[in-house]
């Protein structure tokens, strides 16, 4: 196969290493994301690749180092079975839109040999495998895909899913120590916490884990020194996120409530409450109905 | 098969559990893939069949029934009634035969593949057991004593006395003499200084005590980067290497989490991690970077090398 990679560094951007192909075609692909080229230029290029061995584009490299390439969306190799693809630098929350709507557009259109997909922050992983497909097929998808995504409309997803939080003291959360360090009411606490929409940035760490965020700059607590025991339900935060813990175990995040609902139930489908992309409110509730949502899952099982 | 007495960690595992990293659910799945594989094959298993993965000390397991099995991978000694029997070759056990593991001769995880495997619920789409949150394989945990676990293919076979075929597959899982592990220059390899690039290929590196396997921590020269900027988390694989804060590098294996913050410095060939698969603590090797062309050509060459094997014991035993 025709490749870029060179000596094996995977990072495709930019780089004399890569060749004028793969240069020219992730180049065209930028400018035309950002809207700098029309798309019958990025088609025919995509289409017909030898254009660029044609003699008389001899200073298409130059001249695209002379115009001012936005950097993302840009394309990785993590494995030599898996692409990344990375739409930013830092969190924000139009990058991570962009992770959401890509991480659809490829599910929706599956190829065979593709094995996982995977969203973060501000990447989505591809997995396949290379007995099945190959790594050129791969990244022509992938590319058509991150061409495709333009037109996708941003998807007005009204749907917020609630969680009924007891934020009170019974069951041992952090409220009462975080409230004297940072010198602020309970109250003002679980109102921050429970007026926002949160929206799920990933998964991770446990199954079902939801990164979500932003949390208010007031309430940014940091982690705690050391992992304690920390139970299933639990509803923490750590620095801007805040997340629920699925299932008993050690963590470093700082408890502010509990909620009775599952996060992670294996006869369910899909198996995780929340989903990468989701919208989230946390619905304060009291400890009796904390324990009657409680009771009633309890008997349901 | 009943097991007469707990291992350390013995569980059942198969490729892995693939298609829910979005939910933060990582593939788990045999440590030593190629063990896994040959194990199947010797007893005629599809490639990929759920296997009992085996540390040391082991259990030992007593089959109540007839069966016809094949031990791949690590060497613990194994006798079937007392008699000692090999590894890499194709068993067959008359019913109560009781396998006892006495040693540690050899390699860090021992393939124990059954021809029908056990009867075990999916979950997921995989037999392989989620350590860490408990589901998957045998009630989503390791043997414990008294486990009794149903064979997928009961009375189907009758044998009268233990049967060792005559020939087998070669132990391929050992580090032949200062052979290195091949990688790939990673993601976020420009975060390394040039002194620590270039020490990459030139050092070596031995596995500590805190290795298992959710991943291995190496002890060796620390590593130096370029800056100190916090990485955002991002999407790691089994053989992905990331570089800690304190100069070391962390090679995630099979039970690493889905996705991690630290730099990822290096990706160990998949063709390689068997090898891995089979060093402990204490063991060194050094790396040797190749090319994603070079890695890609050992994975097809691999798959049509294991299909040709597979094919020829078929063959012979009409399967």
């Amino acid at each position: 196969m025709t490749n870029g990679h060179g000596d094996g560094t995977p990072r495709i951007q930019f780089s004399a290493e890569f060749g004028r192909q793969k240069y020219i075609l992730y180049s065209t692909l930028q400018l035309f994301l950002h809207q700098k080229i029309p798309h019958f230029l990025f088609f025919f290029i995509l289409k017909d690749k030898s254009i660029i061995k044609r003699s008389f584009f001899p200073n298409f490299t130059f001249l695209f180092s002379m115009a001012n390439i936005p950097s993302f969306p840009c394309i990785q190799w993590l494995s030599e079975q898996a692409l990344e693809v990375r739409f930013g630098e830092t969190i924000d929350v139009n990058s991570n839109e962009n992770v959401h709507q890509f991480a659809s557009s490829l599910q929706q259109n599956l190829l065979h040999g593709v094995i996982d997909i995977m969203p973060t922050y501000l990447t989505v992983l591809v997995r396949f495998d290379v007995t099945i497909i190959s790594t050129n097929l791969i990244e022509q998808w992938v590319l058509h895909r991150l061409y495709n995504l333009r037109s996708i409309e941003q998807s007005n997803n009204c749907t917020i899913i609630q969680i009924p939080t007891y934020y009170g003291v019974m069951l041992g959360s952090d409220l009462p120590a975080l409230s004297k360090l940072h010198k602020i009411s309970i109250e003002e606490i679980v109102n921050l916490h429970s007026k926002p929409i949160y929206k799920v940035y990933m998964l991770g760490y446990l199954p079902g884990f939801a990164y979500m965020g932003e949390v208010n700059p007031a309430i940014t607590f940091a982690r705690k020194q050391q992992p304690v025991p920390t139970p299933a339900g639990a509803v923490a935060i750590a620095g801007k996120q805040t997340g629920i813990y699925p299932c008993n175990s050690p963590g470093g995040w700082q408890i502010i409530g509990f909620t009775p609902i599952q996060m992670f139930n294996l006869n369910n489908t899909p198996c995780c409450l929340l989903q990468p992309g989701d919208q989230v409110q946390f619905i304060p509730i009291d400890f009796s109905t904390y324990q009657h949502i409680l009771a009633q899952k309890q008997s349901y099982n | 098969m009943k097991a007469v007495k707990a291992g350390i960690q013995d569980s059942f595992q198969d490729e892995g559990r693939f298609g829910y990293a979005k939910f933060g659910i990582n593939p788990s799945g045999s440590m030593d893939q190629l063990s896994m594989q040959l194990a199947n094959i010797l007893v005629g298993n599809p490639l990929n069949h759920m296997v009992l993965e085996m540390h040391f000390p082991a259990s030992i397991l007593q089959f109540t029934q007839s069966v016809i099995i094949a031990l791949v991978g690590a060497d613990f000694g194994a006798t079937a009634n007392n008699a000692p029997v090999p590894c890499n070759r194709r068993l067959q056990l008359p019913p109560g035969t009781t396998l006892r593991f006495l040693e540690k001769r050899k390699g860090e995880r021992c393939y124990l593949a059954v021809y029908g495997g056990w009867k075990l619920d999916k979950v997921l789409g995989s037999f392989s057991t989620q350590l860490k949150t408990g589901f998957g394989g045998w009630k989503g945990r390791s043997l414990k004593k008294e486990d009794e676990i149903p064979i997928a293919c009961p009375n189907k076979f009758n044998f009268t006395t233990l049967e060792i075929a005559s020939w087998g597959v070669k132990p391929l899982s050992f580090l032949k003499n200062n052979q290195p592990i091949s990688v790939l220059k990673g993601v976020d390899w420009d975060c390394l200084s040039k002194e620590a690039q270039q020490l990459i290929s030139q050092t070596t590196y031995t596995i500590s005590e805190k290795s298992d396997r959710m991943g291995y921590l190496l002890k060796g020269i620390a590593l130096t980067k370029v800056n100190n900027n916090e990485m955002v988390s991002a999407g790691v694989v089994m053989g992905t290497v990331q570089l800690l804060p304190t100069g070391q590098p962390l090679v995630l294996m099979a039970d690493h989490q889905t996705s991690g913050g630290y730099p990822r410095i290096l990706q160990i060939v998949a063709a390689d991690l068997h090898l891995l698969a089979q060093m402990g603590a204490g063991d060194a090797f050094r790396w040797q970077i190749t090319t994603h062309d070079a890695a890609i050509q050992l994975i097809l060459h691999r798959k049509s090398w294991l299909q040709k094997i597979e094919t020829s014991i078929q063959l012979l035993y009409n399967i």
